[in-house]
């Protein structure tokens, strides 16, 4: 029933500045207490963040930004500095905070302790846990940045900070979480535990929801599969054609012929699942882990040209380009610990971490040790939707898939069997369904090892 | 579960027998706690069947409700375990400390139940008592709402990491001893028993053969074994209700007793057992921890007993939005202060964590004990910068905070840098404090070259999150009519009609 990759865009598909513009009338016209902005993988957020608080300020505000990390508030001041030369941007912050140099050179941005430090500026920055420690200031709007990662408790500490809100975020990531196992809150509608936009949703209707409808950066041979497996009922398409994006090998292959095979599917297709002997294993299995080790070593020392919107001419792949996705982290450390091994000088510069901390970045090419690989069961935490998505959704050019053979079968026998609770919505996408859908697309790319 | 925690679980299954987990018992255990084994009839949420309480082996208390589905007799027994319970808990009430503000009870009751589902029992009872009334129709003795409201206290303070004042004793048992089942067969009393202490004359495998017969093992409540229910309660249940239809004094006693030794029956191993359970418990050392703690239940004791006495009202149904967060705040909090504390104390629980990356221990390589830097306000303080070698597979960022089990009280630390160097992991620490006041550190507050040291990530003090005033909740998380819960879960969803069949 599903049409596969369609490789000219939907011409349907409203246009992006278009979308934009509503989101920016919704704000400019008064009427809503928040407005919430849905956006798929790589859909400039950040960019409609950076334009949205240049348009209040224009329009008198002096706006707040609500950012979850250190990590994110930097790169939006300078983002904001950067773009924006004649508005001067603060950065509230804790006292053991130190800038980093690229911050320091922007003459338009201030760091400050108080908000007392930062009085001569439009924009002020800072993460949510430091906005709940200010008291007795209240601005006109907050632009609250990756708001489906803040809890609601969060936001209920900072919300008295503004009158009206942006919620920006991407709802098919992992939500919160607490480490607290209680049953109490389930199906409260202010449920702690929640997101603050699903809570804010709740108690206000009438919110307007836009979507970004465009991934800039999910290539064409992605957006379609990432978005009806983990959007399903807010498509989107991407942002360049069938021939912007390309990589190539500098150099042709030799003596490991397996990880080639999957290196050029992944190449030439966007995606491949390199797939091993079917086996039980720990999360720890060292096969599983070595193989993503060697595939990223083998890119590297093959070296890769990639070509793309940004470097029409080709730019060489250089090791901060790649991405190594886990479920855990002491498989992180597992494959960092194989990257020191291989001996290579380049390999120790892969990026290695867990879905959770990958949330927000964006690579060229990125290998996803499958969170289900190898696993007897199928729990809760292995199905998340939000934890694939995370995976597979970060790179601009291709994804490769490590997985022991026997997913699709763990999945039959595991149907989802998680209680059904009063006044709980069904959870979209569902995670089983999800997984299912993203196998079947890695089915055609299937290089058995 | 860790890599440690994984070996103890395969070597008891290895060796067919319980492998201690811990060093210590992180939970208190009162000298006189008061057992309760509650039991429920199955086919309606919450409605006792039976309990048996006491505060020792010999002195149990059986309260039978002989038709389960009479309210009637419901709320009698209400009144029965009511006057039992508060007459223990009013045993608490009596010796305070202290003056003004820091006045407090120096001791607290503590209940026992067999399992994790004994706890949901009492809290199902304690939501079906506390909003009776005492007047008007269908009124109840006052020690009903009263023991409702003290359950619920109880309930809600369990959820609280570390607390003792309510726990499930299968929960104890499985958190000092590793059995070779798993989590949810942990939870079935006799067949963790089987485990840690099999009958004499008896091994750990016919031990449990028994512990998952019912005929031999009745379970630990609070539902009971269906095959009992359908060959004994039921006909004995309905051997009530026609003695009871005909109105003969005689055979409606002789229907009770019968009902009441079939329970006794059930219920009577279980107690036993629970005795059993405690004093294997008591043999275990109480962890140093425990008292700070223990003074925590003391705080909570006193001003929920303080609100008491100043005719309090019983709990919401539900925590409002601001309640809510707020209390998922306390709830992480002592949660991290807890698993602190545990690995603090007990070198299993330390190598547990050292197992996961999450502490280390390791001798001090290179040590720079005479470091001074200038601080913010501009004094010169001493900021030692030691070097540990450890083979442990670490995982803390720079900048972490410490403590260490293996330095003088008040000892902190920061992680600097983590190098790692084949097998094993440089950590270079600055020590921060705990060298008392002047320039140049106190005797053995710094540890020296050679020294073995263990350090762990401090959970640290953090200030309590504020949040708006109670009455005024943000337009974020209320209806803009003023009634949010009402309006999504209505609040009589839960209403009941009295309902007594005759």
């Amino acid at each position: 029933m599903r049409t596969d990759d369609g490789m000219t865009p939907d011409p349907s598909v409203p246009d992006p500045a278009a979308a934009t513009e509503a989101i920016l009338a919704n704000m400019a016209d008064g009427g809503h207490r928040a407005v919430v902005v849905d956006s798929p993988p790589g859909a400039g957020k950040s960019t409609l963040v950076v334009r949205a608080a240049r348009e209040l300020t224009e329009g008198g505000e002096r706006p707040i930004i609500v950012a979850q990390t250190n990590n994110q508030v930097d790169d939006l001041v300078e983002r904001l500095a950067r773009e924006h030369p004649d508005i001067a941007v603060g950065r509230l912050s804790g006292s053991s905070y130190a800038p980093s140099a690229a911050l320091n050179a922007l003459t338009n941005a201030v760091v400050g302790r108080t908000l007392a430090d930062l009085t001569g500026c439009r924009i002020i920055v800072a993460t949510a846990a430091k906005w709940a420690t200010v008291r007795d200031a209240t601005f006109g709007w907050a632009i609250l940045d990756e708001a489906y990662q803040m809890r609601s408790d969060m936001l209920l500490q900072i919300v008295e900070r503004f009158e009206r809100g942006l919620f920006v975020g991407d709802p098919g990531q992992l939500d919160p979480f607490t480490i607290v196992g209680t049953e109490r809150w389930i199906g409260l509608p202010h449920d702690p535990t929640q997101n603050g936009v699903s809570v804010m949703l709740e108690h206000n209707h009438g919110i307007p929801v836009h979507r970004l409808p465009v991934s800039w950066r999910l290539p064409l041979t992605a957006a379609p599969t990432i978005s009806r497996a983990f959007y399903p009922f807010t498509h989107f398409t991407a942002g360049t054609g069938a021939d912007t994006r390309a990589l190539e090998f500098r150099t042709t292959g030799f003596a490991r012929t397996d990880l080639d095979e999957t290196l050029a599917q992944a190449f030439t297709t966007g995606w491949a699942l390199h797939e091993l002997r079917r086996r039980h294993v720990p999360r720890t299995d060292t096969e599983t882990l070595q193989t993503a080790t060697d595939l990223a070593g083998r890119l590297l020392e093959r070296g890769a040209v990639a070509t793309c919107e940004r470097h029409r001419s080709g730019r060489e792949l250089q090791p901060g380009d790649i991405a190594i996705g886990v479920a855990h982290r002491d498989q992180a450390d597992l494959v960092r610990a194989a990257l020191v091994r291989t001996g290579s000088t380049g390999a120790p510069g892969v990026v290695v971490d867990t879905a959770n901390r990958l949330q927000g970045r964006e690579f060229e090419v990125v290998i996803v040790v499958h969170p289900l690989s190898g696993r007897r069961d199928a729990t809760a935490f292995h199905l998340e939707a939000g934890r694939l998505c995370v995976l597979a959704s970060r790179h601009r050019q291709a994804c490769i898939v490590v997985a022991r053979e026997g997913i699709a079968d763990l999945l039959d026998s595991h149907p989802s069997t998680d209680p059904v609770h009063l006044s709980v919505r069904a959870k979209f996408p569902d995670g089983w369904e999800a997984n299912q859908i993203m196998l079947d697309k890695l089915a055609q790319h299937r290089v058995a090892a | 579960m860790s890599t440690l925690s994984a070996l103890a679980h395969v070597q008891a299954m290895e060796s067919m027998r319980a492998v201690p987990l811990t060093e210590f018992r992180h939970r208190r255990l009162s000298s006189r706690p008061l057992v309760i084994i509650p039991l429920a009839m199955a086919g309606e949420a919450g409605a006792p069947l039976a309990a048996m309480v006491g505060t020792a082996r010999r002195n149990g208390t059986l309260l039978v409700v002989a038709q389960p589905r009479n309210r009637d007799q419901r709320f009698a027994f209400a009144a029965g375990l009511g006057r039992i319970v508060m007459e223990y808990i009013n045993s608490f009430r009596q010796d305070r400390s202290g003056e003004g503000e820091r006045s407090r009870y120096t001791d607290t009751p503590q209940i026992l139940v067999p399992n994790p589902g004994g706890v949901r029992t009492l809290a199902d009872l304690g939501r079906m008592c506390r909003f009776r009334a005492t007047t008007g129709p269908y009124a109840v003795p006052e020690v009903v709402p009263e023991l409702g409201m003290w359950l619920t206290f109880l309930v809600d303070r369990a959820e609280q990491a570390g607390s003792s004042v309510l726990l499930p004793v299968t929960g104890m048992l499985a958190e000092h001893w590793a059995t070779g089942q798993s989590t949810l067969e942990n939870q079935n009393l006799a067949s963790l028993m089987a485990w840690i202490a099999p009958p004499p004359g008896l091994s750990v495998e016919q031990a449990m053969a028994d512990a998952e017969n019912p005929d031999v093992c009745p379970p630990a409540g609070p539902s009971t074994s269906p095959e009992f229910d359908n060959r004994d309660l039921a006909p004995a249940i309905r051997n009530f209700d026609e003695a009871s239809a005909l109105g003969d004094p005689q055979a409606l006693a002789d229907a009770e007793s019968d009902l009441r030794e079939l329970i006794a029956g059930q219920i009577q191993p279980t107690w036993r057992m629970v005795w059993q359970a405690i004093s294997l418990l008591r043999s275990v050392p109480e962890a140093p921890r425990a008292a700070k703690r223990f003074e925590s239940d003391c705080r909570a004791f006193t001003a929920y007993s303080d609100y008491q006495d100043t005719g309090a009202l019983p709990q919401r149904k539900r925590d409002t939005a601001i309640g809510a967060a707020r209390r998922l705040g306390q709830l992480e909090h002592a949660l991290a202060e807890f698993e602190a504390d545990m690995a603090f104390d007990d070198r299993f629980v330390l190598a547990d964590r050292r197992s996961a990356g999450e502490a280390f221990a390791g001798t001090v390589v290179e040590a720079e004990p005479g470091r001074m830097v200038t601080t913010d306000k501009n004094s010169r303080v001493p900021r030692p910068l030691v070097t540990v070698l450890t083979e442990d597979p670490l995982r803390l960022a720079a900048d972490t905070k410490l403590i260490s089990p293996s330095m003088p009280t008040g000892h902190k630390a920061k992680v600097v840098s983590v190098r790692r160097v084949g097998g094993t992991t440089r950590v270079t620490v600055e020590i921060t404090g705990g060298m008392g006041r002047a320039r140049v550190p106190k005797q053995g507050t710094v540890p020296e070259l050679g020294q073995y040291v263990a350090y762990l990530p401090d959970p640290g003090w953090r200030p309590s999150p504020q949040f708006p005033a109670s009455d005024a909740t943000p337009w974020t998380h209320s209806a803009p009519d003023g009634n949010d819960t009402e309006s999504a879960v209505p609040e009589n969803t839960a209403a009941e009609e009295w309902g007594n069949e005759d």
